[in-house]
């Protein structure tokens, strides 16, 4: 990790999974809370666990673990809820914790390798060592405006009129 | 340094379309006859500020336009330029052209210039015969009255002067007015229309229509030779003043000066956005202050008697403070409103009809947004009511009415909502005709139903009565197009009808588009808000009500079946209860369908605060919105009518 400030370098937001470690960049994030119970949406895909009131806007919250099946999609106290800021738009993630802030030089980060079919590597921005762990770098953006989460468009699915 | 012109369109456009408006408004109210300085001075400068701003972002074509009008109307203020009513209508469709070029420029397309030419070519063709006659009355200044009433002499004998006395014919008429000694002529030559219009033919306008303000023109032609000679004497002592003719009309109407006060407020111009976000605080503040209440119940006693003190004086000022913050997203109905009076006065012409538009309760204050979505139907119902409702004049004549129709806008606030009403003085609806189409479109209806049901047919999908077609009204939207905009905005139509007095269709909106009223219901652990606009009633069912068709569970009652839906089903939500013996059957009904809604219980009405789902989700099936509940929590708000859809889809 590199104390100095330079072009190259990002702060990046690492939190866990089950017991995989996840980052995410951190201008992203908008505000980290814990879990409160959500309202649920019809027809909406399992990882789609509802929406919640975020002083005035409803927003909806995603459950990651649900989609990338890792750990147990338990929630108490310490189930943690990261709201992001995607263009105009707001939704929250569920991780099981928030772990640190760190910088990372574009060289500290590698590139992911082919997951095969059950990750799509589109969502992902690179792998990189913090410390003794491996952290799963995500192109968050990606992920939440991708037409497989389907939370913005209805595109792919068919209104019924 | 270099400045993005760009980030001052919008303010620009905005502004140069109240300008238009503002244009477009005077004209409207403008007396041919009289014209008021004010106005004519008011109009110049809007013109003027328009033709500024474009000159500032080289808006060509707007300079263009604005400058050849400017010309005008600076004439027309210094009394060298006759405005008459023909003026008047090339000038609204002038004002039409600009509006356009706003627009063009506004989404950056390309200009059409074969517009701009027309328009200013337009313009200059109604300003030049002026000019030229300015010259000639220049000449002869000290009896001008005379020299004005040359050209009418030689215009039907010169071929070549023909705009040039249309022009003259109308000064003439407004002296014509003046004088109570010429209106018995005006009367008498009536019938001579006709005539008047053969012998005539090229010097008048070819737009023109056989409505009141032909009459006007008419008058002159058809009084010739042996009026002309009493004519000019009488006139030309008047013809001195004529420069100045608001000054003499000043003390004939002190009734203007009443429309100068309502403009004439301060104001400020604010995003939209930030008056949301406002709104959006607010009601949070609400929400937290209710939660300060629960908690403030859970404290120690006499802790807790000065803190409920001081949490009701929080109460009433965050609801003041609500209240406040409300109003600034309120503007008055006149911003509707005042579009009419040009469109009744386009189709009356084009329908050959005498209209009069009265106007009530302008003034009457609702939400922006609704506002917006008000347009499209009320101007749907005012095409309706001219083009179906009023008839035309010979007929009213035979009928024993009034020659000229009526047709009342009205706005008025009624506690929380609004009511607004489009009422016409012509021949009602035709109950027989109606009930007819309704069989021929197989809708059952018995012969002795009230009226008011008979009248709601017409509002049903599809119900457009073929003979009724016109280029005015008929063109698609049909009557359930306007019902399902007014239900989409939370609104009910109510029709009456007087066979032979006239219809009225009276809107009832509420105040705001952010507050509906609701009936909170529960399902399994969650709640849900019903509008309450679509409840017909709350039922527990009796077991002999329930009956299985085709497989499909159905309420009846009162000679009704009513489809069962369970909204635990449609919303997934498992540990619902799905016998309707034990839940509770909420009827609903919108313009399209009609059902009964199974529900765990009802919670109670209240009035909520309608948030976006699509904001920062997407649209769900059968969710208009959603709200936030007085705990905090989030509770979805259905939107009946695509909540039909879903059980179609999935029962059948």
């Amino acid at each position: 990790m590199s104390g100095t400030l330079s072009d190259d370098s990002q702060e990046f937001l690492t939190f866990t999974l089950g017991d995989e470690h996840y980052g995410l960049e951190i201008m992203m994030v908008k505000e980290i809370r814990g879990y409160e119970s959500v309202t649920k949406i019809a027809n909406a895909p399992p990882f789609v666990k509802g929406v919640l009131n975020l002083r005035g806007d409803i927003v909806p919250i995603i459950d990651l673990r649900l989609k990338f099946n890792v750990g147990n999609a338990v929630y108490n106290e310490f189930t943690i809820v990261i709201m992001l800021s995607v263009g105009a738009r707001i939704v929250g993630i569920v991780v099981d914790a928030v772990s640190d802030v760190v910088r990372l030089k574009k060289d500290d980060v590698k590139p992911p390798p082919e997951f095969g079919a059950s990750f799509d590597h589109q969502f992902l921005y690179g792998l990189s060592q913090v410390g003794d762990v491996m952290v799963i770098l995500l192109n968050i953006e990606s992920l939440i405006s991708s037409k497989e989460l389907g939370l913005f468009e209805s595109a792919d699915e068919p209104i019924d009129n | 340094m270099t400045i993005d012109m760009s980030q001052f369109h919008g303010v620009f456009l905005e502004e140069s379309a109240e300008h238009l408006d503002e244009i477009e408004h005077l004209l409207m109210a403008l007396d041919p006859e009289h014209p008021e300085i004010e106005d004519l001075n008011c109009i110049f400068r809007a013109a003027h500020s328009i033709k500024g701003g474009a000159g500032i972002f080289g808006f060509d074509a707007l300079i263009s336009v604005t400058h050849v009008m400017e010309n005008l109307f600076d004439k027309a203020r210094q009394g060298q330029f006759n405005i008459s009513q023909d003026v008047v209508n090339e000038l609204l469709v002038v004002v039409d052209t600009l509006r356009r070029l706003l627009e063009a420029y506004g989404s950056n397309e390309a200009v059409d210039w074969q517009l701009v030419a027309d328009a200013t070519a337009k313009v200059n063709r109604l300003l030049q015969p002026s000019v030229a006659e300015k010259a000639d009355v220049a000449n002869s200044d000290a009896e001008s009255g005379f020299g004005f009433f040359e050209p009418l002499i030689t215009k039907s004998t010169d071929e070549n002067d023909h705009t040039f006395g249309f022009f003259e014919a109308i000064p003439e008429s407004i002296e014509d007015d003046g004088f109570g000694f010429f209106e018995p002529i005006a009367e008498s030559t009536g019938a001579l229309v006709d005539d008047g219009f053969g012998f005539f033919e090229p010097l008048t306008q070819p737009t023109q229509t056989p409505a009141a303000t032909v009459t006007e023109q008419a008058k002159t032609p058809s009084a010739p030779a042996t009026e002309s000679i009493a004519k000019p004497a009488i006139s030309a002592a008047t013809q001195q003043q004529e420069p100045k003719p608001a000054a003499m009309e000043a003390e004939h109407k002190p009734v203007v000066e009443k429309r100068k006060t309502d403009t004439d407020s301060s104001s400020i111009r604010v995003d939209i956005h930030k008056v949301d976000s406002l709104v959006n605080l607010v009601g949070e503040l609400v929400i937290t202050q209710s939660m300060l209440t629960l908690i403030g119940e859970e404290l120690a006693e006499h802790v807790s008697e000065r803190l409920a003190t001081a949490l009701r004086e929080l109460e009433r000022n965050t609801r003041d403070l609500q209240e406040g913050i409300m109003s600034i997203r309120m503007l008055p109905m006149s911003f509707v409103f005042n579009r009419f009076p040009r469109v009744v006065r386009d189709l009356s012409q084009k329908l050959n009809k005498n209209v009069e538009l009265v106007i009530e309760g302008g003034h009457t204050e609702i939400d922006k947004g609704l506002i917006e979505k008000l347009v499209d139907p009320l101007t749907h119902l005012v095409r309706n009511s001219l083009d179906h409702g009023i008839e035309s004049a010979e007929t009213r004549r035979t009928l024993g009415k009034a020659e000229t129709g009526r047709l009342v806008l009205k706005a008025e606030q009624k506690g929380g909502n609004i009511l607004i009403s489009v009422q016409d003085d012509g021949g009602g609806l035709n109950r027989q005709r109606i009930i007819a189409k309704a069989r021929e479109r197989g809708i059952e209806i018995s012969d002795n139903a009230p009226d008011g049901e008979v009248w709601q047919l017409i509002m049903a999908p599809g119900f457009s009565t073929a003979e009724q077609v016109t280029d005015v009204s008929g063109r698609g939207v049909g009557m359930d197009v306007v019902r399902r905009n007014i239900e989409s905005m939370g609104g009910k139509i109510d029709i009456t009808s007087v066979t032979g007095q006239g219809s009225g269709i009276h809107i009832r909106l509420p105040l705001t588009l952010a507050i509906l009223d609701g009936m909170s219901v529960s399902v399994s652990t969650q709640q849900f808000i019903v509008p309450l606009v679509n409840i017909v009633e709350s039922v527990q069912p009796l077991p002999e009500q329930l009956m299985l068709i085709s497989n499909q569970q159905m309420l009846f009652l009162r000679d009704l079946y009513w489809p069962i839906v369970r909204l635990g089903e449609l919303m997934q939500l498992p540990d619902a209860l799905t016998d309707p013996a034990v839940g509770i059957l909420v009827l609903v009904e919108s313009s399209r369908t009609r059902f009964a809604m199974l529900v765990d219980d009802l919670l109670g009405q209240q009035q909520v605060v309608i948030k976006s789902l699509e904001q920062h989700y997407r649209r769900v099936d059968g969710v208009a919105g959603a709200t936030i509940m007085g705990d905090g929590s989030v509770a979805l708000i259905l939107d009946v009518e695509s909540l039909a859809d879903i059980p179609a889809t999935s029962i059948n």
